[in-house]
């Protein structure tokens, strides 16, 4: 009966699914920002930056507060609070309650209460790998129509990010929040061993092609035979090279498994049989022990990255540098707030969304504290974004990281985004361990996706 | 505990069905609580879900954007392929995973044959799987079957056999799968069959002891047959477990950004991971609950067959 | 080849030969017997030390391979994070209560229809019997959305009525009633209930006081299966609960990660103190589960 056969922590994030539920990600509960060399104390007595420090959850303690209107925010990362708590303060008519939940759990438990038509609250986060379902109509409202108008903060907002909130016919389901640019991310100190170029100027000359950044790999595994450049070709490879055609699997309504993911499946396929990866799954134990014995020099990943490795791997601190991507930037990951029509204050609930999305104050103070990349330009104006950053060994990054930003191309979400991405996976797994051919699979799978989702085209 | 079947002849021979109704009047009212709560908290939501059957519906626009489809949803699961091969992973787990019964009955009938000592130790030990975490079991097992790093690959490494892609291969996925679940549930069975056992009266034993009986006789000739309810109770509860299974095949092969559920070649997806996805993932519920409809006739017929051919209570 | 002919050669040599190798086979088979469950023991027990060892652990520690097998130093300040950023004995006190009055439930309810079923020869029984069991089959993953729209009609969704969802139903469930039925068909000779109800007892003294001594072995199982499936018990508090102080353990564990960063070791010491009541009422109810004899000894008599 209601006797659930879903039990917990079994259904996390799509591209973190095995990652967070085999406790992968599992790096480190407050998210000390270690440009502020936090990290270093090394899990310790990292400050409380995601919570640890001891504060009362806001949502608790402002409970029922008289004369305000009350709204409830749904999130999963214990860093809003410090944009809650802000907004409290100084805004006289709204208070917000902000409950935490699990990643995935947030996005089930808003689909339940959309499904049952009552539940859902004022404001819900999504995230770009889980936001295509909720493209379809009825359940999210349209930001660009009144009271909303968020049309006026289009220009503010970094493009592509527009886009992923944004459904095929046009309406604005969510509002975009945070980024996830991405790079390619290497040890200096295993570089440096191998003889390899050390400065980010450097390498990023010499890995104008994907080729370039294979033969790096070549190089490195001759000099130290006990490191390969990345750890997995399927992550590492495969992922950016598709989305630097930009997210998702559609265009309109046609179907984009043969044009995007053929070149990138056969490059990661040729990556491995040479060896050049590690072939070393992702986030779990096999990943975070292959880090500490320097299995691998690098990955492909997103800025949020530096959050969880600065508690895990305090020893790698200063470690770390970043390039572009050869041949096109990249997003990974990044979450928007929507708000549902079940709500009955929805002006309030766009009041705090606009302080969240569309303010300095608000995007840089989660940004300070847990590493959140504001998808907000203006907030990059802040000195902060021009500092070096210790967990990079003073690099830049922070900059570089908006640099990519502005330059990653764009996709509306689809309502079958999901189901797209599960049927070119199950493909991707014959490809990568059977050794199937990946033009033959990219066919295959689109013949299957055609058999299975409605009003689509090859 | 001979004839529990074909009561209603013996019963007219009283004095017809009314009678016999009155004369029970207290069964009735004891069995009523389930039949009332049914009635209140299982009826309307397993309607609901038989009706969405006939529907397709996204959820996202609540109630209001159902479509009456017909017999559509059904029509494309029998044609569904993954659907089919879904059906085949958890009939194999559960083919595999019944081991555990096994286990579990020569398990509680040796703690309870008084020949071992520490019996409460070994007791206590096997529930321990039980209590352990989802996210303890997931970190474990997925450690033990590392590719790389994990202690399975070691050990077989030891006697010269090449490292496995446990996980990976859509060989071992199913193997790894049921490795896990006969882990975790093999001590539940053994409570069940131990509290079972209690019901058997020891003189019993004494008494196939002094006739000069061996432990093997016994158990097939005395244990066997007094436990057959009991049984029953875990084979059937065996097949709605194993033919829902859900949680581990998630665990170790739940999909990753260049993965789907399932793991390669979707050789570890089980009919109520395909089922979760189709509704709470790709947001097609009517097609999720004809697959739940399909499902549950499948687990009746099981157990029908079962409880026809091998689980009849007779003396 | 003289003491093959020899009687008293013969025998007491085939006499010592006899016994010595039941008691050699014997012991081996013994020897056998306890490194199998000894093995068996530790492969159960080996994922609770782990969640110990974990629960003093950073996560940069606790995912290695291979992986840690004894206590770190961060027992303190796990501890201290868990109820920094938890309401953690509230939400312990949450569960128990959800799932201590459930199972009391349960365990009377389920009783009784067991008992009905397996000792009443009523008109319709097998049917009704057959019906229920058909209810233990559907799968119940979509019936979610309704159950949701039950408690919104029922009123269950506010203040303290929030935890009626998580308690009522299925307090006479298919599951309890089908095994107590089972239990009580094996266990319970009908003379003995027919005896009493010549002396004139009522139907309900009889299950009071004849059934359910008899059947403790069966109720102890029952109470801890029922128990710890609420206490795991995941999605549906998680659907129904709105407010962080009303979270049952499990969810409010699965709430404790951060996006980007998540420290298992408190996820893990939260799981680990929750279970330490469930292996307390486990090992208190041992007795219980060997209460074997008195009920053999009720049928014998």
């Amino acid at each position: 009966m209601d006797e659930s056969l879903i039990p917990n922590g079994l259904s996390r994030r799509r591209f973190l699914k095995t990652g967070a539920a085999v406790g992968g990600l599992g790096l480190a509960a407050c998210a000390g920002f270690s440009s502020e060399g936090e990290g270093t104390t090394g899990g310790g007595a990292a400050g409380g930056a995601a919570g640890g420090s001891g504060t009362p959850i806001p949502g608790v303690s402002n409970k029922d507060v008289e004369g305000k209107t009350n709204i409830t925010v749904w999130f999963w990362d214990a860093g809003l609070k410090y944009a809650v708590t802000e907004f409290n303060k100084t805004n006289k008519d709204i208070n917000v309650k902000f409950v935490k939940l699990g990643f995935d759990d947030t996005h089930q438990k808003l689909l339940t209460s959309l499904a049952a038509g009552s539940g859902a609250p004022d404001v819900c986060a999504l995230e770009i790998g889980l936001i295509g379902g909720f493209a379809a109509k009825g359940g999210l409202a349209d930001l660009k129509q009144a009271p909303y108008d968020a049309g006026e903060f289009e220009e503010d907002i970094v493009g592509y990010k527009w886009q992923h909130g944004s459904a095929p016919d046009g309406r604005l389901i969510a509002m975009p929040w945070d980024i996830g640019p991405a790079g390619l991310w290497y040890r200096e100190d295993l570089f440096k061993k191998a003889g390899l170029p050390t400065e980010p100027e450097e390498v990023q000359k010499r890995v104008e092609k994907w080729d370039d950044w294979f033969q790096l790999g070549e190089d490195l595994k001759k000099k130290t035979p006990k490191t390969s450049l990345f750890a997995d070709a399927f992550n590492d490879v495969y992922v950016p090279m598709v989305e630097q055609q930009g997210h998702g699997w559609f265009e309109g309504n046609k179907l984009q498994f043969v044009e995007k993911a053929v070149e990138p499946l056969k490059k990661a396929q040729e990556v491995r049989k040479a060896k050049i990866d590690a072939d070393i799954d992702w986030w779990g134990a096999e990943w975070n022990t292959g880090l500490k014995k320097d299995a691998f020099a690098g990955m492909g990943i997103a800025c949020w990255m530096q959050t969880g490795l600065s508690q895990s791997h305090p020893e790698l601190i200063g470690k770390w540098r970043v390039i572009k991507a050869p041949e096109g930037n990249y997003n990974w990951g990044g979450s928007f707030l929507s708000i549902p029509e079940q709500g009955k204050n929805k002006e309030a609930a766009w009041e705090f969304v606009k302080y969240v999305c569309c303010t300095k104050e608000g995007q840089n103070a989660i940004f300070k504290s847990t590493g959140i990349f504001p998808a907000y330009k203006p907030a990059w104006e802040d000195p902060i974004y021009d500092q070096g950053v210790e967990f990079y060994g003073g690099q830049k990054t922070f900059r570089l990281w908006t640099e990519i930003a502005e330059d990653i191309p764009g996709n509306v979400v689809h309502p079958n985004d999901r189901q797209a991405g599960d049927i070119i996976g199950n493909e991707v797994t014959k490809v990568e361990e059977q050794g199937k051919d990946p033009e033959q699979a990219m066919k295959d799978a689109e013949a299957e996706a055609l058999k299975r989702i409605r009003d689509i085209e090859s | 505990m001979a004839s529990s079947t074909l009561e209603a002849g013996g019963s007219r021979r009283h004095g017809g069905t009314l009678y016999e109704m009155r004369r029970n009047i207290w069964a009735y009212i004891f069995i009523a609580p389930f039949f009332l709560l049914f009635a209140i908290f299982g009826l309307f939501p397993y309607l609901y879900a038989f009706y969405l059957s006939f529907v397709q519906w996204d959820g996202i626009g609540g109630p209001a954007s159902q479509q009456w489809v017909g017999l559509e949803n059904y029509q494309s699961l029998f044609r569904d392929d993954v659907f089919w091969k879904s059906i085949y992973n958890s009939i194999w787990l559960f083919v595999v995973t019944s081991l555990n019964l096994v286990i579990a009955l020569l398990l509680a009938f040796i703690l309870n044959s008084g020949l071992v000592r520490f019996k409460e130790f070994y007791r206590a030990a096997f529930f321990a799987p039980i209590v352990a975490s989802s996210v303890a079991i997931a970190i474990i097992f997925s450690t033990l079957f590392g590719e790389r790093y994990g202690a399975l690959n070691y050990v077989i490494g030891l006697v010269g056999i090449a490292p496995v892609d446990w996980l990976g291969s859509a060989f071992w996925i199913k193997p790894a799968i049921a490795l896990v679940v006969i882990w975790r549930y093999f001590g539940w069975n053994t409570i069940i069959y131990l509290a079972g056992l209690q019901s058997i009266n020891t003189d019993l034993y004494e008494a196939a002891r002094v006739d000069g009986a061996g432990w093997r006789q016994i158990f097939f000739r005395i244990t066997m047959p007094l436990m057959r309810p009991v049984i029953t109770f875990t084979v059937i509860l065996s097949i709605i477990g194993a033919l829902q299974l859900f949680e581990e095949p998630l665990l170790l092969a739940g999909g990753t950004a260049s993965t789907s559920p399932g793991g390669t070649d979707r050789a570890g997806l089980t009919v109520l991971v395909y089922m979760y996805s189709q509704a709470f993932q790709y947001l097609e519920f009517g097609y999720a609950a004809a697959m739940s409809v399909a499902l549950f006739v499948i687990i009746v017929v099981f157990s029908f067959l079962y409880y026809r051919f091998l689980g009849r209570e007779e003396a | 080849m003289a003491s093959v002919t020899s009687p008293e050669g013969v025998v007491p040599r085939v006499e010592t030969h006899h016994t010595g190798a039941i008691t050699m086979r014997d012991r081996i088979n013994s020897a056998i017997m306890y490194i199998l469950l000894t093995l068996l023991a530790l492969l159960s027990i080996y994922p609770f030390w782990w969640m110990i060892v974990a629960s003093t652990r950073r996560s940069a520690t606790i995912l290695t391979a291979p992986p840690p097998l004894l206590p770190g130093g961060a027992l303190g300040l796990n501890y201290e994070q868990l109820v920094a950023q938890l309401p953690y004995w509230r939400n312990t006190i949450n569960s128990v209560g959800v799932a201590g009055i459930h199972t009391i439930l349960v365990l009377f309810f389920c009783s009784l229809g067991g008992y009905a079923f397996a000792k009443f020869r009523f008109p319709g029984r097998d049917r009704l019997f057959g019906l229920m069991l058909a209810t233990m089959m559907i799968p119940g993953v979509l019936g979610i959305i309704p159950s949701f729209m039950l408690m919104r009609w029922l009123g269950w969704l506010e203040g303290a009525d929030n935890y009626l969802p998580l308690i009522i139903p299925g307090v006479a469930n298919a599951f309890g009633i089908f095994w107590m039925r089972q239990y009580i068909a094996s266990a319970i000779p009908d003379d003995l209930m027919d005896a009493a109800r010549i002396d004139g007892a009522h139907e309900f003294g009889i299950y009071w006081k004849i059934v359910l001594p008899v059947v403790t072995p069966a109720l102890a199982a029952l109470a801890i299966f029922t128990f710890m499936g609420k206490w795991n018990d995941f999605f549906w508090p998680l659907i129904v609960l709105k407010d962080e102080i009303d979270y049952t353990l499990p969810v409010a564990l699965a709430s404790l990660p951060n996006l980007y960063s998540n420290e298992i070791g408190v996820q893990l010491l939260g799981a680990t103190i929750a279970i330490a009541p469930v292996m307390i009422v486990f090992l208190l109810s041992a007795r219980r589960f060997m209460a074997g004899l008195t009920a053999g000894a009720v049928k014998g008599s």
